[in-house]
């Protein structure tokens, strides 16, 4: 077992397949060895921590991902799992939470949901849908912004 | 394909700025998942910072390089010098304008799709009718081979313009009926009539071997390992490249002619007038698959390595995997008459096809749907086609030679393979 | 950018502070990283590296368009993972200059020793290292890489720092320890050698550059390792091998080497990395082996003449170890010579003693007749060349490890000395007719003597088994195959028509080998003379069920054999045989019962194959044989002849002697349709037998114009007499006609060649029409002068003509 701690001194008793699905407490175990002591994530609050154990404990017998770091076809973000898209059906703040974790933690799986989730949300949107939706404030001058709609012509071509 | 989830901004909690606030790496990742289209359009006008990350262009390189395509680097990076010097300085490894390579790319495809080109012809390209065309679009080569006895190398630009005459070849005493070479492009093969198969040297233009055939040789592939030869005779004959021209294994099998072979690492696929097409291993000389469907002689294959797609005097075209050896698909009626050349890329997704109807058409690969039709390319019966991602050159009975070009006038195009 | 502007450019952002907290780690983990390292230490290490590259925020914020083109792009973390790694670079070359200055109070052992725990430390230390920066490693480095931009991960870097700031400062003094151990190792002192084998591994990690090729990343390993680690090394053993050839013989020489080769292999193992293993070898090679290459090479001959098996082998591994080229061609070629040498000798004997017929030898060849001396010929002839091809193959296996050229060199020598020799005369193919002729020895019933010569205490079929492979091991060697099988045919055709083949297991196995290494076309026909046997046998049954359902009598016990003319090489004789009734009207009934059931095909009676078993009953006999007569088994023509004599005889039978009529050589000839040349020799037969009572003097001489009475007083102790075998074919003749043979289907595969040649060029030179003939024809080797008579018959035909403008070349006349 491996006790892991998040930011507000939570103490997380987790097995060690769970914990080793990241990258970063992989690496560590690895390095120093493993101990009862708690290995504290000074960049990850207990409920976020919660909500990425839970992640880790569902998938924890999943197979290694396939790397396909230069796969020749383009990636996709409508291929997210049942569970994996009732897990991810958390408020904005949480999901950022869990981006922002799952990216220091080094879990890969978990951060592509999250960002597919993201992407999903963007999707088929217009530049004003999207600044409403987070709350963006539009910083371009008018030259600018018909400078890059003039860069950006060729995306017109059918 | 569920909806996407937390679409709706919700007034009681608080909305973050996913792409603004977060890391770039991880708004990098979040983006590239986008369709590209929307990147350019939607997503660079949100904010200056969302402009940032939508504007990088290793982001454009990696969406370029999962379409499958590739960009001549070295022929990019020239063109670029002589646009603007300063930009290349402080980088000794130039990056590449790949936001402009991606637009393109995108501009090609879409040409493609909706029969945007334009085509230059040559007239009298040859004496008589061109059997075969080879084109390399890297080394900006064609190769034709004529019923005139003759094989011709041209230079073919890259603008458009006349297609410049660089070399005769001539070494046959009858038709020379195919041609191809090695993808080193250092050598050539010619099948002709008199029976023979002849090797050039492609830098010295002299025969460095015949290989004498029992009947006219009517198709030839030359690969690294391999030179394959289908021959009247019904017979595929095959020479390991580097065994000091031993004897050829002989593939006996088809009934009648073998129109054509096509090899690709140690498969060979023939196709002949018994109607039915071969897979063979080369490694170990055996016939691994008959594909049978055609209801007349089949008169022209091309082979990727997975698939074979193969045109026939029924007038229809058919799809198949070569490993399990079945029938993906088939084209009923795909042209008015004998389809006698084919040719694809599954890179970009086409399929292209040329008639005796005197018609070229294009299709979509994966759907086997029609996307263009091009008339009035020839006006006489089309013996062969090449391609590359911006350009069809197609040959003709009339002894004429086209070029159908997708990317006229665009910036890059060229550089993309 | 350069170093100190980044720097510059991290003032005031909070960077520093943080630069400042790692750095103290840092130096933690590179120096006392033995003391341990807890959790939470590492987890602040690693956040600082992930704060560093995402928390700072750069004061121009947002972007434009031109500035995000290019690859200074300024989105947020790119500007600090660079400022980051250019800290640490600087940290690392700090502290590595800091090694440096502490090896310098060792030398020797304690310098490899202190060198070795510093590595052992460092390894550590940089993965630790590696880990803390993954978040730059898996961003920021990850992407300029992606970019092209020769920036290496954190460990790399760590080992570049190494190398450059301190290994290239001591190596020099470093190899100099290693050099002195090696030499206290060959001089035979313990020594560890895992301090030789990590030095070596550190020179192997410190070339790893991630952007490099498998080639460069051996740079440092072989420029500063393995290159003065090589020259070391060759001087050591230059300064052996003159010692040693100086104090003893090649031989001495020979074991001696072996035994350095096997303890140096062994250690290069163990400490040189497996990239460099056979440059090192070539090198000791050169000075062991090559220098002395001529002496070693000179002890082959005599060493082979003397057949010593394990000098030649530790000759030959010691040889191998050279380019092939150098060592072991000039070896092949002189065993190429020497094995031929020993066949030629080995068949030259045998027919020398042939030539002087002597003792048991000459009994033996007088015992078998005109034929037993070609049959003792084959069987000698084939034994000695297996005796000589067994001892080298003996010799390749154990001494030469079966080495491919030199298996090559033993079947070219065996390939030349088995066609062309004492008994065999260039271009003949008696080689093959011998061949053939023991093939049939082995499988004739009756020659059993040949088949002893297996092993003892194996089974019958072992033996006739191993006995066919030996023939099949020479078949090998034969040229002119097509010789061998018209031969082999004609020998299995008379096996299998009067079943004289000692099994059919035998015959089959015979054929599988044969196809095995010929293909099926060259046993295609053979197979079919099975298959007509099998068939036979079964119509025979067929036709015996179909008289008893016609009610047909078959008055005696017959066997049909039907054989297809293409695939047998027996044909029907000119004769027009009166044949008797008795048997006229059993082959009418078969052609009857055979050509309903196959329409289209035609029989021919092939008369001289066939034999028939009769009791005959002489008038005078007495004891069992009068009750039971003398059984005769006879040829057909011997049958058509004896019939003419049996008749009733005595009172009232129109012959008044018991033995019945007397018949002139005129009427024998005219009742049977035989010739005057069959009737007299068969007739000199049963004259000789003491069956038939000659008119003239001498009763046994035949005379054409004699007359011919059954011997009423015929007796003979045995009551089963065999007459049909009692003429050998005339092997002679059937030499000639069979090579007759052979030269008639050469010429018709030249014909078709050349035919098929010109058909598809249309027009050709004489010589590359010779060239190609030659080239397309596969069994035989074609004689030019067949190829030109062939051309001037195909000429004369009209299939080609001289071209008119060209007489040195033809043209194909459609």
């Amino acid at each position: 077992m491996v006790v892991l701690q998040s930011s507000d001194g939570k103490d997380f008793t987790v097995e060690r397949a769970v914990a080793l699905q990241s990258v970063l407490i992989k690496n560590l175990l690895e390095d120093i060895g493993e101990s009862d002591e708690a290995i504290p994530l000074p960049n990850v609050a207990g409920k976020v921590l919660e909500k990425i154990i839970e992640y880790c404990e569902h998938h924890m017998d999943d197979p290694p991902p396939i790397q396909d770091e230069f796969d020749e076809i383009p990636k996709r973000s409508d291929d997210i799992e049942p569970w994996d898209e009732n897990f991810i059906k958390v408020d904005q703040e949480l999901l950022f939470e869990i981006l922002l974790a799952s990216n220091y933690m080094d879990i890969k799986p978990l951060l592509e949901l999250g960002c597919k989730t993201v992407a999903n949300m963007i999707r088929n949107k217009s530049a004003e849908e999207i600044r409403k939706m987070f709350n963006i404030v539009d910083d371009f001058t008018e030259e600018e912004r018909e400078q890059i709609k003039k860069e950006n012509e060729w995306a017109e071509d059918h | 394909m569920g909806l996407p989830v937390n679409s709706g901004p919700s007034d009681t909690l608080a909305r973050r700025d996913f792409v603004g606030a977060l890391p770039a790496e991880v708004a990098t990742h979040i983006v590239e998942l986008l369709p590209p289209a929307d990147i350019a359009r939607r997503v660079a006008l949100v904010s200056r910072r969302w402009h940032g990350v939508a504007s990088q262009p290793s982001l454009w390189r990696r969406l370029f390089l999962r379409r499958r395509w590739r960009v001549d680097a070295e022929r990019v990076r020239r063109s670029e010098a002589a646009r603007k010097v300063s930009s290349l300085h402080g980088h000794p490894q130039a990056a590449l304008p790949w936001p402009a390579l991606f637009a393109a790319y995108h501009r090609v495809v879409a040409n493609w799709h909706a029969g945007r080109c334009r085509v230059d012809r040559w007239e009298a390209a040859h004496r008589e009718g061109i059997y075969a065309v080879l084109f390399d679009a890297r080394a900006r080569r064609l190769l034709t081979a004529s019923r005139d006895c003759a094989v011709r190398l041209w230079h073919v630009p890259d603008a458009g313009g006349r297609l410049a005459p660089v070399a005769t070849l001539r070494a046959h005493t009858g038709s020379v009926l195919t041609l191809h070479a090695d993808a080193a492009g250092a050598e050539l093969a010619t099948g002709s009539s008199d029976g023979s198969a002849c090797l050039w040297d492609l830098h010295s233009l002299r025969v460095t071997r015949r290989l004498p055939h029992p009947d006219a040789v009517l198709s030839v592939r030359l690969t690294a390992r391999w030179l394959a030869t289908g021959c009247k005779d019904g017979v595929v004959r095959v020479w390991r490249r580097g065994c000091a021209w031993a004897e050829p294994t002989e593939l006996r099998g088809h009934g009648v002619a073998v129109n054509a072979v096509s090899v690709h690492g140690d498969t060979l696929v023939s196709a002949s007038g018994d109607r039915s097409l071969r897979v063979w291993d080369l490694a170990r000389g055996v016939c691994v698959h008959t594909l049978v469907g055609h209801t007349r002689g089949v008169a022209c294959i091309a082979f990727d390595g997975t698939f074979v797609v193969s045109g026939s005097s029924d007038r229809s075209i058919r799809v198949w995997h070569a490993a399990s050896g079945r029938c993906e698909r088939v084209i009923a009626n795909a042209h008015a008459d004998l389809v006698r050349a084919v040719a694809f890329d599954r890179g970009s997704d086409l399929l292209v096809s040329a008639s005796y109807d005197e018609s070229i058409k294009i299709w979509a690969f994966s759907t086997a749907t029609l996307i263009h039709k091009i008339k009035s390319v020839h006006t006489s019966r089309i013996f062969s086609l090449g391609f590359d991602r911006t350009r069809i050159v197609s040959s003709s009975h009339d002894g004429s030679v086209a070029i159908v070009d997708f990317a006229a006038g665009l910036e890059h195009a060229r550089a993309l393979q | 950018m350069s170093h100190n502007a980044a720097l510059d450019a991290a003032a005031g952002d909070g960077g520093e502070e943080i630069w400042a907290r790692l750095s103290v780690g840092l130096l933690y983990i590179l120096e006392k990283l033995d003391q341990g390292l807890d959790a939470a230490k590492y987890m602040e290490l690693y956040s600082c590296v992930y704060n560093y590259c995402t928390t700072l925020r750069s004061p121009i914020s947002g972007s434009s368009y031109y500035a995000a083109a290019d690859t200074t792009s300024n989105v947020h973390g790119v500007i600090f993972g660079r400022r980051l790694y250019l800290l640490l670079n600087a940290f690392v070359v700090e502290n590595m200059e800091k090694v440096a200055e502490r090896s310098g109070s060792f030398g020797g052992d304690d310098l490899l020793a202190f060198y070795n725990r510093e590595w052992v430390r460092f390894g550590d230390a940089a993965r630790m290292i590696h880990h803390i920066f993954g978040y730059l490693n898996r961003h920021w480095i990850q992407r300029e890489q992606d970019d092209g931009n020769s920036v290496s991960n954190v460990n790399t870097l760590m080992y570049h720092q190494w190398r450059d700031s301190f290994f290239m400062q001591v190596r020099g003094k470093l190899l100099e320890s290693v050099f002195n151990l090696m030499t206290r190792v060959r001089d035979g002192q313990v020594v560890d050698l895992t301090m030789v084998k990590s030095v070596a591994d550190s020179f192997v990690s410190l070339g790893s550059d991630e952007v490099g090729t498998t080639a460069k990343k051996m740079d440092v390993y072989n420029t500063y390792f393995l290159a003065p680690f090589v020259k070391a090394t060759v001087k050591y053993y230059a300064a052996e091998s003159e010692r040693l050839l100086q104090d003893g013989t090649i031989i001495d020489y020979i074991v001696r080497v072996a035994e350095r080769f096997k303890e140096e292999d062994e250690r290069a193992e163990l400490y040189l990395h497996e990239t460099s293993l056979s440059e090192f070898k070539h090198a000791l090679t050169m000075t062991l082996i090559g220098k002395q290459k001529t002496s070693l090479q000179a002890e082959f001959k005599p060493m082979l003449v003397a057949h010593e098996k394990g000098n030649l082998r530790r000759l030959y591994q010691l040889l191998r170890r050279l380019d092939d080229k150098d060592g072991l061609e000039p070896l092949r070629a002189i065993f190429s010579d020497h094995v031929r040498q020993a066949g030629l000798d080995a068949v030259a004997q045998i027919n020398a003693a042939a030539a002087a017929p002597a003792g048991d030898d000459a009994a033996a060849a007088a015992a078998g007749g005109s034929g037993g001396g070609m049959t003792n010929e084959a069987r000698m002839f084939v034994l000695a060349l297996l005796s000589v091809h067994d001892k080298y193959s003996e010799l390749l296996r154990e001494s030469f490890m079966d080495d491919p050229g030199f298996s090559k060199a033993l079947d070219h020598a065996c390939s030349d000395f088995v066609n062309v020799n004492a008994i065999c005369p260039a271009n003949e193919n008696k080689a093959s007719m011998l061949l053939a002729t023991y093939c049939d020895m082995l499988l004739k019933k009756g020659s059993a003597s040949v088949r002893k010569a297996g092993a003892e205490g194996a089974s019958e079929d072992d033996n006739l088994e191993e006995q066919l492979s030996q023939a099949i091991c020479v078949f090998r060697y034969i040229k002119g195959t097509d010789v061998f099988q018209k031969f082999y045919s004609r020998f299995l055709a008379r096996r299998l028509v009067f079943e004289q083949s000692v099994s059919t297991h035998g015959e089959e196995t015979m054929i599988s080998k044969l196809k095995e290494v010929s293909g099926v076309d060259f046993t295609i026909r053979l197979t079919r003379m099975f298959n007509d046997m099998t068939v036979s046998k079964d119509m025979t049954e067929e036709f015996k069920e179909y008289a008893r359902t016609n009610n047909e009598q078959i008055p005696y016990d017959f066997d049909m054999k039907v054989l297809h003319t293409v695939s047998w090489p027996l044909s029907a004789p000119d004769i027009k045989l009166e044949v008797p009734a008795a048997l006229g009207k059993m082959c009418d009934m078969y052609s009857r019962y055979y050509e309903a059931k196959h329409p289209k095909h035609k029989l021919n009676w092939l008369w001289p194959y066939c034999k028939a078993e009769i009791k005959i009953f002489f008038p005078n006999a007495t004891g069992p044989a009068a009750k039971s007569g003398y059984m005769f088994q006879v040829t057909t023509y011997q049958l058509v002849i004896l019939l003419l004599f049996n008749a009733e005889s005595g009172p009232g039978t129109g012959y008044d002697s018991a033995a019945g009529p007397t018949l002139t050589f005129a009427q024998i000839v005219a009742a049977t349709g035989l010739g005057d040349e069959i009737v007299k020799s068969e007739l000199e037969v049963f004259c000789k037998a003491r069956m038939l009572n000659s008119s003239g003097a001498n009763s046994s001489v035949v005379d054409t114009k004699g007359s011919y009475t059954l011997n009423a007083d015929f007796k003979s102790k045995r009551l089963r007499i065999n007459l049909a075998g009692t003429k050998k074919p005339e092997q002679k003749r059937e030499v000639k006609e069979t090579m007759k043979a052979v030269d008639e289907d050469r010429l018709f595969t030249i014909q078709a060649a050349i035919v098929r040649i010109m058909k598809s060029r249309k027009h050709l030179g004489h010589r590359q029409l010779i060239e190609e003939t030659i080239n397309q024809i596969k069994p035989f080797q074609a004689q030019v002068s067949s190829i030109k008579q062939t051309i001037d018959q195909l000429i004369d035909k009209s299939y080609l003509e001289r071209d008119s403008n060209d007489r040195n070349a033809y043209n194909y006349l459609a």
